[in-house]
């Protein structure tokens, strides 16, 4: 077994058996690594909507698109994969679907675009769909809905575009999977980045079959962004810091993979490790996890998953990249 | 305890036959294909800025272009990209990376088409390869997309849970020598 260099790195005591009936929900921002980021005069915030200020909508393009196949409409796909999203347990979300649009082209307009015809002006070679997310860089700016925004990382637009090159299928009869693809770019929509966590809906590489579920690291993701008043299953932190040397490490991809084979969560969420990245102090919070045994690791977001496919942020805390000059090692 | 590389393991099944919800990997010779212009490059500064419908904000950044390893231009170039922060508002797209001052990186590259004689990077994002200099002083290039770059073998090894066996980890990072080599021998073999 060949090894990297051989620097000592700490995970620092952590949490391991949650508590049931506790929600230790810290109401600092940042702290989930999987919510894209907003960096605006210093200030770091998770990148929401409030659905409480304007009606959230999706708006379908219907331009016959020949790169769609299969015997479900387009349209009924992608309103099952919001469903998705706003079925996950101790989530509040509340979207609907607008009314059809001409609108051919991504952009800051108060349309919540969904289209397979449309282009960019950006060379979208091998890219499955794109998402575009517009947000505040702070309270006052105009929401194009009649109001202004009321803080910084509020999303007020996001357009989703399928690539017109790719084929796509709406019952798995061929081509790239629209539920899938779907399901993972309205996570996108919601304001999640990438996840480094394997089989996550938000896992940025994905094998090429269908995959409609989301995960138990998807879900504690987007029910931190959109909390439930009454929680359906009681979830619990898990905190601690990366070092390395005595010296913090930021950015290492930290993650709790439950040690039992319980299932808190419905059967319809698919179990997997709950991941996050350190801070740039090291410390680092898991949060929404639900009642288990946990045992819990610091690895190098070294890949699959890379400081590449977390765009948002090391440039929210004023780094070009991540930490990963060290090994995996479980606590 | 501590178990080094299994969380190695937790991928393992998947990079053999990894597709992508975002984008498709594409490999070095077919970005080399498709790209007018590769250069190697380091960024000197950025800016942001909305169209002028005042619906999209692009992010420029100016290269200094070190060496053309495909086709040929000026020794400064703008390459844009989709996103930013401008007067206000910030836009995002998942997995386009914005570029700081002294960044240097393999840049595929394209005209846009939008005539404003700027390139945009092939792949969306997948022509990017950024380059950094690791402890033993070599330099390696990463655009965050595994299929694609398959060569890197440094210092991790994948153990599979199934027989207990372990294996070379290619990871999604490449020897930059290896990867002008790639690109000189995709160009040459057009």
């Amino acid at each position: 077994m060949k090894l990297g260099p051989m620097n000592k790195i700490r995970v620092a005591p952590v949490v391991l058996a949650l508590l049931a009936a506790a929600a230790f929900l810290w109401p600092k921002p940042a702290k989930s690594y999987l919510a894209q980021y907003n960096a605006h005069n210093g200030a770091v915030s998770r990148a929401h909507w409030d659905f409480s200020q304007f009606p959230v909508q999706w708006n379908f393009n219907p331009a016959a698109a020949s790169n769609v196949s299969g015997a479900a409409p387009a349209q009924e796909v992608i309103a099952t994969s919001f469903t998705t999203w706003m079925a996950a347990p101790n989530t509040a979300i509340s979207i609907s679907r607008g009314g059809d649009t001409q609108i051919s082209s991504a952009g800051f307009d108060g349309v919540n675009l969904v289209c397979f015809t449309c282009t960019t002006d950006f060379n979208s070679d091998g890219a499955l769909a794109v998402t575009f997310t517009t947000m505040a860089n702070g309270p006052g700016a105009d929401t194009k809905h009649g109001g202004t925004s009321r803080f910084a990382g509020q999303i007020l637009d996001a357009d989703i575009l399928f690539n017109p090159a790719m084929n796509f299928s709406t019952d798995g009869s061929g081509g790239n999977d629209m539920q899938t693809v779907a399901t993972h770019e309205i996570g996108h929509f919601l304001g999640l980045d990438h996840s480094a966590v394997v089989k996550a809906t938000m896992f940025p590489f994905a094998p090429p079959v269908a995959e409609h579920a989301l995960s138990y690291d998807d879900v504690a993701a987007i029910s931190i962004l959109y909390p439930k008043n009454s929680p359906d299953v009681p979830t619990g932190s898990i905190s601690g810091t990366v070092a390395m040397n005595g010296s913090p490490v930021f950015g290492a991809h930290v993650f709790a993979d439950s040690a039992t084979a319980a299932l808190p969560y419905p059967a319809s969420v698919r179990k997997t490790p709950i991941g996050t990245l350190s801070m740039p102090d090291g410390t680092y919070q898991i949060q929404g996890v639900p009642p288990d045994r946990y045992a819990v690791a610091a690895e190098p977001l070294d890949g699959p998953v890379t400081n590449s496919n977390v765009f948002s942020y090391a440039p929210a805390f004023g780094r070009t990249t991540v930490q990963t000059n060290f090994t995996t090692r479980w606590h | 305890m501590k178990r080094p590389l299994l969380a190695t393991s937790l991928f393992l099944f998947l990079l053999p036959h990894a597709a992508a919800t975002t984008v498709v990997p594409m490999s070095v010779e077919k970005l080399t294909e498709i790209s007018s212009h590769v250069a190697e490059a380091h960024a000197t500064k950025s800016w942001a800025a909305w169209n002028a419908q005042h619906t999209m904000i692009s992010t420029y950044t100016e290269f200094a272009v070190d060496h053309w390893l495909k086709g040929s231009g000026e020794n400064a170039i703008t390459v844009k990209q989709p996103g930013g922060s401008a007067e206000g508002y910030t836009q995002q797209v998942a997995g386009v990376h914005p570029w700081s001052a002294g960044e240097s990186a393999v840049l595929f590259l394209q005209r846009s088409p939008s005539g404003d004689n700027t390139f945009t990077v092939s792949g969306l994002m997948q022509g990017n390869f950024r380059v950094r200099h690791l402890a033993s002083g070599a330099a390696v290039a990463d655009n965050g997309v595994p299929a694609s770059t398959t060569q890197a073998t440094e210092d991790v090894q994948s153990f599979n849970p199934a027989d207990k066996s372990l294996a070379p980890y290619s990871g999604n990072r490449m020897d930059i020598n290896e990867l002008k080599l790639r690109i000189r021998s995709a160009n040459h073999a057009r």
